[in-house]
């Protein structure tokens, strides 16, 4: 039978430099022009499937990236077992933001949180302002997965979530992997064992 | 069963039984053959709250779904599995349809059993074809005790769990037809555990909102689907104290003396009016009902005014030692004695006839109820349940107790519950009557005909009399004292030279008087705590206290007995279901009736009652259930749907609310609306952002905090701002631009980030005194330059804070011979722009055209109101104790040199311009000084909030105010 995992992943990054079209993008395949920003967080599952066969299921958090919410997103990437950092390769500034919610994450994440830096808007390399030698270069510095995207094109996107997928610890069940807050398994399950059915229930699997 | 592809991850199965036969048509005898199905048992994890669980019945068949296990099961019925579940076995032989139709083999008959599963009106049934039913046996045991962990009475809702896996079809509808524990009909909803950055448990909170919501609409759309009929019901109660009736019943019987507001009364009237004519336009009358014809005659005949039912209950109908252990002959006779009583005091009412159609008794516990002859027919008997539980001696003697009636009002569906209590005597026994209480909601059960038995909480609107619940308390009358038991119930009990005084108080003082003594009433405390009676409504009480009354030379002024401390001991509460309308329209003590140690006390009620129309009901249960359609998780659609994931989508607007500038109690208030901009109806729920922290900070609220919008709709949330004394400390001390978020969690999906501005205006109301007398300037000035401004220091304060003098001076210049002054309330837009002028400094030349005393009156008000807000009172608590002790004008004096400075010098400037103010009067001087005490000793010497124990413990009585405060009047 094949393996199920289950890991939160949340989404940080500046506001506009496409973390939602990136989700829109991994989750329905889709693109829209033109999309409202994001006041608040969305919650979006995607389902992955390795080579293994091992499947792996990504609760994710879209944040918002505006500044005046930035007191909010500890309690996103509380729990989380990945984050991917966007930035725009448009706009450096937001590399500096990238940057800046890095070493947040590394000071205050879980320290075994997965982080995947990823310069958005690849299509848009003609206004190119962040060379991809300097964020492979930052990105490798600091220990980081890092890959170019562009959600308008799908180029690079569902790579990013797979070899996120495939670094991941794959050792724990999905029953006891870190879930957030109140949703966790419960441990521990009482009743009598009435079991003479020829099926039997099989605890701890969701399939 | 693992393969079940809707199972959740958060429920699992228990116990899965394979190959159950069932007749394909188990419900005919002659049905054709057998099929398989498979029973299971399934449990959710209640997370932190009760494990529930249900029973399925499923078929297995071929999954559709691609990439999932080859078979897959059908649900085909569900039921709860609650504290009424029960289950019928049968030995049931059945023929069976031979294969072929000539051939009569005796193999056609199959011997085996039928299992019946039921909870409450719900059922399924099924035979098995064995003849061994040991193998089946552990399934109905662990059933058994499954239901057995269930508490005596479970809200349904905690179920509706279930619901998903029945894929809507089962929607725990009795709901609808049988009356709900309105225990629960009252609690919120619950809802899981959750926080900002995680899902909680979606597809149980769907559930639970949707159930919530599709029974808010069915509430709303009820006059579509029922025939909705005022009802006037009375309320009599009595404790008799072993006398025989003697003496003039009528007004307290029929309440003709009960003195009826004629505007309200008549507006109810034509409420009614209003309501009945529209349910007549629509709904063509069903011709089945006796008292059809009568309706309109109750309606619109407003020249009787009586009550359609009575309900008299009485106690302590017969005190003989054997009557507390059986009933007697003699116990009887007296209940006959009072029959006949009521009888005749029922025949001042004019041209209505009265019919006794209950009555109960329980030793010395008795309750009748009388209707009016026209509502009477053969089959309101056939209705009427009564039940009796005794809690005295052993916990089973009848001394203590109650008696019950239970009845659906004729030609309705409403039903109505009359309990008539008399629980633990003696002061200091509040925890047995509150335990007495629980004891008898548990065994208060009503069983109808058919055998089957019900709480009397499953009722429309349950009516509660109690007796001897409460008293004002203490046996000693010099000292007050507090208590600290082991069941965290603080008791301040109140010297009975309190109460008489409070008792006594002048007219124009005594609303103020009553709820100054209600707030030691222990059974409004206990409610308001909930530790008895929670959720029960009281209307507020307006009569002396309606115990002990004693003769001549034992007797206070009013009566009472000096030896026992007056109490409210007699009292009328009543709990209520969303579906029936109840306005209190009376609540009296009859003071005349003289035969007893106790008054009689009488309410009276207008109840909306309802008869449904099952067939409409359908028909907009149908409408409503249509709209929830799609409310499931996204987990659940992964598993559904191909094209995956029509997300939930709301959309707010506005999704900033700018409130503008926001002042000291001026409440401002903002709409939200919620438009569902998606496929699928969209559960949503304002969440908290951490564990610990509440959804908004308490000057903020937001109603409702949960719902449900159905695609293509929308709904609204209400969002209101209130700064007021408890809240405006903090405010004062921070910055002035207010930035809230408030998160708003689409269930399964979105997050919200819903923004609240606004310019915060300081105010010198809610502070600390001495944060007040260290402002160098107006409290706005202040706030509006943090950075140019320094608080004083401590050796360089004020005095007293400048409000307050600038309050005084106005006062003593233009408001000294105001007789009423500090008494009679001030006009609050008035007292508005005085506050406003004090926060800000300016003159007080703004002043609007209002008369010179009307202007007066809101000064005295804005100091009152100033007094009253400060964070701690001009008289802190920490010298109250000392305060207690103060006999003589120098102690009093005395206390004074322990305060601050500035405190001293405030409570001083208030004293001498109030003694002032005394002199100047017109009225007697003793007059107006008693008058000014009595407002503003519990002002000076408020007291501290109950969360602080060790400051409660030496708070001072009323009275002890009040003489504490007098010593500055005396020169």
């Amino acid at each position: 039978m094949s393996r199920q995992f289950q890991f939160k992943l949340v989404l940080l990054g500046e506001s506009a430099v496409g973390k939602s079209s990136l989700v829109l993008r991994f989750v329905k395949d889709q693109f829209e022009d033109y999309r409202e920003s994001t006041i608040g967080a969305a919650f979006l599952t995607q389902t992955v499937t390795l080579e293994d066969q091992t499947t792996v299921k990504f609760e994710i958090w879209d944040t918002a990236g505006q500044e005046r919410y930035k007191s909010l997103a500890p309690m996103y990437y509380r729990n989380a077992n990945c984050a991917v950092v966007v930035y725009d390769i448009t706009q450096s500034a937001s590399l500096e933001k990238a940057r800046n919610w890095i070493r947040e994450l590394q000071r205050q994440a879980d320290p075994s949180i997965v982080i995947a830096l990823c310069g958005n808007k690849s299509d848009l390399s003609a206004r190119r302002q962040v060379t991809q030698e300097e964020a492979q270069k930052y990105a490798e510095e600091e220990g980081l997965m890092w890959g170019e995207t562009s959600a308008k094109t799908g180029e690079g996107v569902s790579e990013i979530f797979l070899s996120i997928a495939k670094k991941l610890p794959l050792t724990v069940p999905s029953a006891t992997a870190p879930r957030g807050g109140a949703s966790a398994r419960p441990a521990g399950q009482k009743g009598v064992d009435l079991n003479r059915s020829t099926t039997q229930s099989q605890d701890g699997c969701n399939c | 069963m693992s393969e079940f592809s809707r199972l959740l991850p958060p429920d699992h199965f228990l116990s899965v039984y394979e190959t159950i036969t069932v007749p394909n048509t188990y419900d005919n005898d002659d049905a054709g053959q057998t099929v398989s199905r498979k029973l299971a048992v399934i449990t959710r994890n209640g997370q932190g709250l009760q494990d529930t669980s249900g029973v399925l019945l499923v078929k297995e068949r071929p999954n559709t779904r691609a990439g999932g296990p080859p078979v897959d099961f059908a649900v085909l019925s569900v039921l709860p599995v609650t504290s009424k579940f029960r289950i019928k076995t049968s030995q049931r032989a059945i023929k069976m349809a031979s294969p072929s139709p000539n051939a009569k083999a005796a193999d056609d008959v199959i011997k085996g059993f039928s299992i019946e599963f039921e909870n409450g009106p719900e059922k399924f049934s099924f035979w098995l074809s064995t003849s061994d039913f040991s193998y089946y046996k552990p399934i109905i045991a662990e059933l058994r005790r499954l239901s057995d962990l269930c508490e005596t009475f479970d809200s349904l809702v905690k179920w509706s769990w279930l619901t998903y896996y029945s894929r809507g079809q089962y929607r725990l509808m009795p709901l609808f037809h049988t009356p709900q524990d309105l225990r629960v009909l009252n609690e919120e909803p619950p809802l899981s555990p959750i926080i900002l950055g995680s899902q909680g448990v979606p597809d149980h909170d769907v559930s639970v909102i949707q159930d919530h919501w599709i029974q808010q609409r069915m509430i709303e759309r009820k006059s579509e689907y029922a025939h909705l009929k005022e009802v006037s019901i009375r309320l009599c109660s009595f404790n008799v104290n072993g006398r025989p009736p003697n003496g003039d019943l009528e007004d307290w019987i029929l309440g003709k003396h009960v003195h009826r507001k004629p505007s309200s009364r008549s507006l109810e009237r034509l409420d009614v009016e209003i309501e009945s004519g529209l349910d007549l336009s629509s709904e063509p009358e069903s011709p089945n009902t006796a008292c059809e014809g009568d309706d309109s005659a109750t309606l619109n005949g407003s020249d009787d005014p009586y009550p359609d039912i009575i309900v008299v209950s009485f106690q302590e109908m017969d005190l003989s030692t054997e009557g507390l252990l059986y009933a007697t002959a003699a116990s009887v006779s007296k209940g006959d004695a009072w029959i006949s009583a009521i009888s005749e005091a029922l025949s001042f009412a004019n041209g209505v006839s009265y019919l006794k159609i209950a009555s109960k008794q329980l030793v010395g516990l008795f309750m009748c109820i009388f209707i009016k002859e026209q509502f009477a027919s053969e089959d309101i008997t056939e209705d009427i349940s009564t039940c009796a539980v005794g809690t005295g001696i052993l916990g089973v003697m009848a001394n203590k107790g109650a008696v019950g009636i239970s009845l659906t009002f004729p030609g309705t569906s409403t039903r109505l519950s009359f309990i008539n209590s008399h629980l633990a005597a003696f002061d200091e026994m509040l925890d047995k009557r509150n335990a007495d209480f629980h004891e008898l909601s548990r065994r208060l059960r009503f069983v109808d005909k058919g055998g089957s038995d019900r709480s009397a909480f499953e009722s429309h609107v349950l009516f509660w009399m109690v007796v001897r619940a409460v008293s004002l308390s203490a046996t000693s009358a010099a000292f007050m004292f507090l208590t600290y038991t082991s069941d965290l119930n603080y008791r301040i009990e109140l010297p009975q030279e309190d109460v008489r005084a409070l008792m006594s108080d002048k007219s124009e003082h005594r609303t103020a008087s009553f709820q100054t003594l209600q707030t030691f009433d222990q059974l409004l405390s206990s409610r308001q705590k909930g530790l008895a009676f929670k959720g029960f409504h009281e209307a507020p009480i307006n009569f002396l206290p309606t115990y002990r009354f004693a003769g001549g030379y034992g007797s206070d002024d009013l009566g009472y007995d000096l030896k026992r401390r007056p109490a409210w001991t007699d009292r009328i509460l009543y709990l209520s279901s969303p579906m029936t309308h109840v306005i209190q329209t009376s609540y009296n003590s009859h003071p005349d009736v003289m035969m007893s140690d106790h008054k009689p006390i009488s309410a009276e009620f207008s109840i909306t009652t309802h008869r449904i129309n099952e067939t409409k009901q359908a028909s907009v249960l149908a409408d409503i259930l249509s709209k929830t359609k799609g409310t499931q998780i996204p987990e659940a659609r992964q598993a559904e749907d191909d094209d995956r994931r029509s997300i939930p989508r709301l959309r707010l607007s506005p999704s900033t609310i700018e409130v503008g500038d926001i002042r000291y109690d001026e409440p401002k208030e903002a709409v939200l609306t919620l438009e569902n901009i998606g496929q699928t109806a969209c559960a949503w729920r304002i969440i908290p952002k951490s564990m610990e922290g509440a959804a908004a900070p308490d000057w903020l609220s937001v109603t409702p905090t949960f719902g449900m919008v159905p695609p293509n709709s929308s709904c609204n949330v209400h969002v209101k701002i209130h700064v007021n004394a408890q809240n405006a400390r903090a405010l004062n001390e921070g910055v002035s631009i207010l930035d809230e978020t408030v998160i708003l969690h689409v269930v399964g999906g979105q997050d919200h980030f819903l923004q609240v501005c606004g310019n915060y205006q300081g105010t010198c109301f809610g502070n600390d005194l001495n944060w007040l007398v260290r402002l160098p300037c107006p409290v706005r000035e202040f706030a509006k330059d943090r950075n140019q401004w320094k608080l004083l220091p401590e050796n360089g304060a004020l005095s007293c804070p400048r409000e307050l003098g600038r309050l005084l001076e106005w006062l003593m210049s233009n408001a000294v011979t105001v007789d009423d002054l500090c008494i009679q309330p001030g006009d609050p837009q008035v007292a508005q722009r005085i506050r406003e002028s004090l926060d800000t400094g300016d003159e007080f030349d703004f002043i609007p055209a209002v008369d010179k005393h009307t202007l007066a009156l809101a000064f005295g008000e804005t100091l009152m109101q100033f007094l009253n807000s400060l964070s701690e009172p001009l008289i802190p608590w920490s010298l109250h104790g000392e305060c207690v002790n103060a006999t003589t004008r120098d102690m009093a004096f005395a206390i004074i040199h322990e305060m601050t400075s500035y405190s001293a010098s405030s409570l001083v400037s208030i004293t001498a311009f109030l003694h002032f103010l005394s002199l100047q009067s017109s009225k007697e001087t003793t007059d107006r000084i008693q008058d000014l005490v009595l407002k503003f000793a519990p002002i000076l010497l408020r007291d501290p909030p109950q969360d602080a124990p060790e400051l409660v413990a030496s708070s001072l009585s009323p009275l002890q105010k009040r003489r504490f405060v007098e010593y500055f009047f005396v020169t």
